[in-house]
């Protein structure tokens, strides 16, 4: 599986998850996978067996670290065995858009 | 890398690898699967929503910001306004929580601070998993009921007209 193949993939299960309001490149927008001609914002995914870094603004309601772990372990069955680093970057109200 | 044979460990039985997902698990036990990190945002918004639940807190903030808060509401995409008042100081493990509220007349003040300390502690370390070591209230103004020209022009359920 390439590098391009493998951000996009992490960024879509990412997002399917329900709590997951969208994916963030922090505070600089320097978390990302840098491809050519376009980056997957919110992703920083090297290539197989290396860490994954992940950046999400979630929506409010329930315990974090229960999503975070949940988060961690779809990423994982993408990635197999890697170290999967997630960033809170911030949250929303179930009603804000 | 984790891999090397257990030498020291007093139980031989033990496994490295702790089975993940039995308890939700603070967040520095995640070492070999990854680190977690919630911003400092993630824990103002979470501590300006629950201390607001506490019946007697008018407003949170000082003059300043409160007076840039109303403004910024009427900015599309400025920002909300859930975290005024709100500072924070979060690190790996813990979080450290300053609030500046304003009362409603006739609340209990040591009451209601200790309401808003017990409601914001277990919001937050509920929802975030960190151990929050302190929460200081600043009670910087209160709100009287009748007082019209100093009432905040938010007041938005007081659309009434003054004539009948």
């Amino acid at each position: 599986m390439s590098s391009t193949e493998l951000a996009d993939t992490i960024a879509e299960t990412v997002l399917a998850h329900p709590a997951v309001h969208r994916l963030d490149p922090g505070p600089f927008g320097a978390l990302a996978s840098y491809l050519p001609g376009r980056r997957v914002e919110g992703v920083r995914a090297g290539g197989p067996g290396e860490a994954v870094e992940i950046g999400v603004v979630l929506t409010l309601g329930g315990s974090l670290p229960e999503v975070v772990d949940d988060l961690r372990a779809r990423v994982r069955l993408v990635t197999g065995d890697v170290p999967v680093d997630v960033t809170v970057t911030d949250v929303v109200l179930a009603g804000d858009g | 890398m984790a891999q090397s044979s257990p030498t020291k460990t007093e139980s031989t039985t033990a496994p490295v690898q702790r089975v993940a997902s039995t308890t939700p698990a603070r967040l520095a036990d995640e070492t070999s699967q990854g680190k977690t990190s919630i911003a400092s945002s993630v824990v103002q918004k979470i501590a300006g929503i629950a201390a607001r639940e506490i019946s007697g807190v008018h407003a949170m903030g000082g003059g300043v910001s409160r007076a840039f808060g109303a403004l910024r509401e009427r900015i599309p995409g400025g920002g909300t306004s859930v975290s005024t008042g709100v500072a924070v100081e979060v690190g790996e493990k813990q979080a450290a929580i300053d609030l500046d509220i304003v009362v409603e007349y006739g609340a209990s003040i040591v009451d209601l601070a200790r309401a808003v300390r017990r409601n914001v502690i277990t919001a937050v370390e509920r929802m975030t998993g960190l151990e929050v070591i302190e929460v200081n209230i600043s009670v910087n103004d209160i709100h009287l009921p009748d007082t019209n020209g100093d009432d905040d022009s938010s007041a938005g359920d007081s659309g009434k007209s003054r004539v009948e």
